[in-house]
C-alpha cells in the first residue's frame, strides 16, 4: 500500500482496534469524561454525537494526546499507549483533523504536507522526490488538489482535503475529524463523505465528531451518544432512528416545539420607514427597507447572508446611522438616539457573531452577564459595582438557562458555545426588552440547546415581546415566526403570513427566482 | 469543553514566582557573560549591585526616589493600554505637571502656606490631564494615531520647559526656574535623604487604579473597551467619553510624577528634569503586566537595580549602560516567554 509512514507500528493496515478504555477527565471542578469507553474498528466510520459541552472534544483530545485522563488508558489491539502528546499519537497512527485547521496559508500545498516530515530534508528541501510519493498517496485515495497552489487560495473544503492528506501521509491509520462538516457547503459535504468512504474501504478507521444528527445518520456505520461527560450508548446507524438518537442526547423527549395561540397583533412597536442606509464598504446596505412589527408577534425576516441583515440590525440598535427614512420605536423616532438610549428604552439584541459583539472573551461569566447593565442601579452603587448582586444574578441566570459552568467566576472563553450563546441570551431577556432583535439566535448550537432557546423565545412573545428574529436558517424562521419578510439586496421583497409560508416559497424569494416579489 | 483549562497542582502564584526567578537567573546568566567579556568578575558586581542598592538606609532611600517616578508614569500608561489606548507621551505630561507646579508654587500670588502643596498638586494633574486630552481628542475627531501625536508632543514639552527656564522664568545662574516657597515642599519621610512623601501618593495612586479598575462602573467600562470595542458598543457604551477619560486621568497621574520630582526632590524646575521617566513607565507597565500594584515593585526593582549600577560602576568602573542592556533583555525573555505561552 502507498502508505508512507517513517515507522508503521505493526499490524496490518486492515485490522485492527482503537479503543478507550475507562477514560476520565477533570478539569477543576467540571468532569469533562467520566468512565468513557469506546472502540474504532479498521473499516468502519463511527459518528460520536452530542450535545455542546458533552465532553466529545475532551475524549477525542485524549485519543489524540493532546489532554492526558486522569484516569484510563488509550490501547490499540489491547496494546496500551503512553501518550504524552500528539506527536505520540501521530507515531501510533492516530491522525487529526480539527474544525479549525492547523494549515500555514502563505505555503503551498505541497509545502504544508511536508512541513515537519522527513520529505522536508534536513539541510535541503527534496520536494521533487517528495511530491512524486504524495501525488501518489492523493491518487490512492482519490483527493484531487493541486500540489502548487498557496493555501490561503483554498475553499475552506479543499483546505480540508489537505489536513485530511496531511495526517494520511504522517501514517494515520485511524483518523479523527473534529465537526468536518460545520464549514462545508452541502456539496462539499458531498464529497467529504466520499473521500470517508474511500478511506475507510481502505481500512482506515473513522471518528466523526459532530452534534448534526443526519449527516451522523447519513455517513456513519457506527453512532455512539455522549451526555454530560458519559458514553450513552453505542448502535449500528442502521438500527437506530434519529428520533431515539435525539432523545439519548439530551436525555428528555423533545418537545414538539409547538406555537402558542395566535396572539392577535395589536400594539405597533416597530415601524421602518423606506430606510436606505451604507455598509462600511459604501455600499447600499439598505435600500428602502420597510417593516413594522407589534407586541407579542415573532416577524422572521429570511434571507441570504450579506443582504442587509447587518445593517437593519445596527440601524435598530442604534450603532448606525440611516442616510434616508425613519425609524419609529414606540411612536417616536429614534435616529438621532444612541446605542445607550435605546437598549436602555427596552431593546434588546443578541448579535450574530457573539464573540466579536455578544462578550468580552477574557471576563468571567459574572462580567459578561452585566455587559450592557453594568450601569443600572441594580448592579452599581455610587459607580462602584456591587459584586454580591451580580454574583447573585449571574447565578440565577446559570441556574434558569442551565448553563454548564464552573460558576460565575468562570471565565467566558472556557464555555462551550452553547453555553455560551445561553449566557449572552438569558443576559438580554433579563432585560426584559418590549422589541428583541434576535440574530442567528441558535447559529452553532446542538437540538437540545436550539430546543430551549425556541422556547424562550416563544415564552417571551407570549409575555408580549416583539421579536424580530433575523436569520439564515428558513428551519428556523419557518418553526417561530407569525410573519415571514424576505429579505434581498436591502429591501423586503415579500411578506408571508405562516400559514401560507412553504420552504419553497420563501427559498424562492431570497434567491430572486419568483414572481411573488413585492 | 474547556480544553485548555490548567490542572496544574501548583498554584498559579507558585508557577509565576518560579518564572519571575528564572527569567532573573537567565538575564544575570547573560549579563554575566557581558561582564566577563569587560573583564569584570560577574559575581563581584552583582554584590557590588546589591550592596549599592540595599547597603544603606540611604541607598534603599534612593531605589525609592527613582521608583517614585517611574511607578506614576507607568500607571498612566497602565490605565491607558487597560482602555486600548498607546500613551507614549507620560514623559510630555509630566513635565507639563511640573512645569504648572512649579509655576504655582514659587508664584503663590498670596496662597495662604497650607493650600500651596495641595494647589501645586492639584495644578501638576490638571496641567498633565489637559496635555493628554490634546492627543485623545485628536484620536476621538480625526483618528489620528496617538501614539506619534504624544511622541511628538513629548518633544514639545521638554523644550518649552527648557524655553521657561532659559526665558521667562530663568533665574540666573543656575539652568532652573526660581525655587518654591518653603510650603511647597513635600514632607522628607527618611531624614538625611531625599525620600520625599511623593512615594505614598504613588502607593495610594496604585492602590485607588487597582480599585478603579476592579470594582466600578467607569473602570469596568475601561476593561471592556480595551478587551472588545465593539461588544462595549453593542452593549451601548459610549466609547468616546470613556477613552477621552482614561486618557485625561492617566495625564493627570503622569503630571503628578512632575509633582513629585518638584515638590519632592528638586524644589524648582531644572533643565532635564525627566531622563525618560514616561518611557520607563512603559517598560515598567508591561513588566507588571498591566497591574497598578505589581507596577509598584517592578519600579522600586528597577529603582534598585539603576541605583545598585551606579554604585557599581563607582566601584568597579563598569559602564552604566550594562544595566539598559540588563533591562532591555528582561522585556525580550518576557516577550518570548509569552510567544511560547501561547497555544
Amino acid at each position: 500500500m502507498s502508505v508512507v509512514a517513517q515507522n508503521p507500528p505493526a499490524r496490518s493496515l486492515s485490522d485492527w482496534t482503537l479503543s478507550a478504555r475507562g477514560v476520565t477527565k477533570r478539569f477543576g471542578n467540571v468532569l469533562a469524561n467520566s468512565d468513557v469507553s469506546l472502540d474504532l474498528h479498521a473499516g468502519e466510520i463511527h459518528a460520536l454525537l452530542g450535545e455542546n459541552g458533552a465532553g466529545k472534544s475532551t475524549i477525542m483530545k485524549i485519543l489524540y494526546g493532546m489532554i492526558i485522563p486522569d484516569e484510563g488508558a488509550i490501547e490499540i489491539d489491547g496494546r496500551q499507549l503512553a501518550l504524552q502528546s500528539p506527536s505520540d499519537a501521530i507515531h501510533a497512527g492516530i491522525g487529526m483533523v480539527f474544525q479549525h485547521f492547523m494549515l500555514v496559508p502563505t505555503l503551498t500545498v505541497l509545502e504544508n504536507l511536508i512541513l515537519g516530515t522527513d520529505f522536508a530534508g534536513r539541510f535541503v528541501s527534496r520536494k521533487s522526490r517528495a511530491r512524486r510519493r504524495l501525488a501518489e498517496v492523493a491518487r490512492s485515495y482519490r483527493i484531487n488538489i493541486d500540489f502548487d497552489r498557496k493555501v490561503a487560495s483554498l475553499s475552506v473544503g479543499e483546505q480540508q482535503r489537505v489536513e485530511i492528506l496531511k495526517a494520511l501521509v504522517r501514517g494515520a491509520r485511524a483518523l479523527i475529524l473534529d465537526e468536518p462538516t460545520a464549514v462545508l457547503t452541502p456539496s462539499e459535504i458531498e464529497d467529504l463523505g466520499t473521500t470517508l468512504r474511500e478511506l475507510a474501504a481502505e481500512g482506515h478507521g473513522i471518528i466523526i465528531v459532530t452534534h448534526k444528527l443526519a449527516e451522523a445518520m447519513n455517513i456513519s456505520d457506527r453512532v455512539s451518544v455522549m451526555r454530560q461527560g458519559r458514553r450513552v450508548g453505542t448502535w449500528r446507524t442502521d438500527t437506530i432512528s434519529a428520533e431515539e438518537l435525539v432523545v439519548q442526547m439530551i436525555g428528555r423527549d423533545l418537545d414538539e416545539v409547538r406555537l402558542a395561540s395566535e396572539h392577535r397583533r395589536s400594539q405597533k412597536i416597530l415601524e421602518v420607514k423606506n430606510v436606505v442606509a451604507m455598509t462600511r464598504r459604501g455600499l447600499r446596505g439598505l435600500d428602502g427597507l420597510s417593516l413594522s412589527l407589534c407586541a407579542g408577534e415573532i416577524v422572521g425576516v429570511a434571507g441570504v447572508e450579506g443582504n442587509g441583515q447587518n445593517e437593519l440590525a445596527a440601524c435598530l440598535t442604534g450603532l448606525c446611522r440611516p442616510d434616508s427614512g425613519d425609524i419609529v420605536f414606540e411612536g417616536a423616532s429614534i435616529l438621532d438616539r444612541s446605542t445607550r438610549d435605546l437598549l436602555a428604552a427596552g431593546i434588546a439584541h443578541i448579535p450574530e457573531d457573539r464573540h466579536r459583539d455578544g462578550a468580552v472573551l477574557d471576563f468571567s461569566l459574572a462580567e459578561n452577564s452585566i455587559l450592557v447593565d453594568h450601569g443600572s442601579a441594580a448592579f452599581q452603587r455610587y459607580g462602584v459595582i456591587d459584586r454580591k448582586r451580580v454574583t447573585a444574578f449571574t447565578d440565577r441566570l446559570i441556574k434558569d438557562f442551565d448553563i454548564r459552568c464552573e460558576g460565575p467566576g468562570a471565565v467566558f472563553k472556557g464555555l462551550s458555545g452553547g453555553n455560551q450563546q445561553k449566557l449572552v441570551l438569558g443576559r438580554e431577556l433579563a432585560r426584559v426588552p418590549k422589541l428583541l432583535i434576535a440574530m442567528q439566535p441558535t447559529r452553532g448550537l446542538d437540538v437540545g440547546a436550539i430546543e430551549y432557546v425556541h422556547k424562550r423565545l416563544l415564552d417571551q412573545r407570549a409575555a408580549g415581546m416583539a421579536i424580530l428574529l433575523i436569520s439564515t436558517e428558513l428551519d428556523e424562521i419557518l418553526a417561530l415566526s407569525d410573519r415571514v419578510l424576505v429579505l434581498r439586496g436591502g429591501r423586503i421583497v415579500g411578506a408571508v403570513e405562516r400559514a401560507e409560508a412553504t420552504k419553497d416559497a420563501i427559498g424562492n424569494l431570497m434567491l430572486g427566482k419568483s414572481g411573488m416579489a413585492a | 469543553m474547556s480544553s485548555t483549562a490548567s490542572t496544574s497542582i501548583v498554584s498559579d502564584r507558585a508557577v509565576e514566582l518560579f518564572k519571575v526567578a528564572g527569567l532573573i537567573l537567565l538575564v544575570a546568566a547573560f549579563c554575566g557573560i557581558l561582564l566577563a567579556a569587560t573583564g569584570v568578575n560577574p559575581f563581584r558586581a552583582y554584590i557590588q549591585i546589591l550592596k549599592g542598592a540595599f547597603g544603606s538606609l540611604n541607598a534603599v532611600a534612593e531605589c525609592l526616589v527613582y521608583a517614585t517616578p517611574i511607578t506614576f508614569t507607568a500607571l498612566s500608561v497602565i490605565l491607558c493600554f487597560r482602555c486600548g489606548l498607546w500613551n507614549i507621551g507620560a514623559d510630555g505630561q509630566l513635565y507639563m505637571g511640573a512645569i504648572a507646579a512649579v509655576g504655582v508654587g514659587f508664584n503663590t500670588i498670596g496662597l495662604p502656606n497650607l493650600v500651596v502643596l495641595p494647589a501645586m498638586l492639584l495644578a501638576g494633574f490638571a496641567a498633565g490631564a489637559a496635555y493628554a486630552a490634546i492627543p485623545a481628542l485628536l484620536r476621538l475627531r480625526f483618528g489620528a494615531s496617538e501614539v506619534i501625536v504624544t511622541i511628538m508632543m513629548n518633544f514639545l514639552a521638554s523644550t518649552f520647559a527648557i524655553y521657561l527656564i532659559s526665558g521667562p522664568w530663568a533665574s540666573g545662574i543656575t539652568p532652573a526656574t526660581p525655587p518654591i516657597v518653603p510650603a511647597g515642599f513635600l514632607p522628607i519621610l527618611i531624614p538625611g535623604t531625599r525620600l520625599s512623601a511623593n512615594i505614598l501618593i504613588a502607593v495610594l495612586a496604585a492602590a485607588i487604579l487597582t480599585l478603579v479598575l476592579s470594582s466600578t462602573v467607569f473602570g469596568f467600562r475601561v476593561r471592556t473597551i480595551g478587551q472588545n470595542i465593539d461588544a462595549a458598543r453593542s452593549a451601548g457604551m459610549r466609547v468616546g467619553r470613556v477613552m477621552f477619560a482614561s486618557f485625561a486621568a492617566a495625564g493627570g497621574l503622569a503630571g503628578l510624577a512632575g509633582f513629585g520630582e518638584v515638590a519632592g526632590i528638586y524644589h524648582n524646575l531644572p533643565a532635564g528634569l525627566s531622563p525618560g521617566f514616561g518611557y520607563t513607565g512603559i517598560v515598567v507597565a508591561l513588566l507588571a503586566k498591566l497591574n497598578p500594584m505589581r507596577a509598584l515593585i517592578v519600579a522600586v526593582l528597577l529603582g534598585a537595580l539603576n541605583v545598585g549600577a551606579d554604585s557599581m560602576q563607582r566601584s568597579l568602573g563598569v559602564p552604566v549602560s550594562i544595566v539598559t542592556i540588563m533591562e532591555g533583555l528582561f522585556i525580550l525573555l518576557i516577550l518570548a516567554a509569552r510567544l511560547v505561552e501561547r497555544p
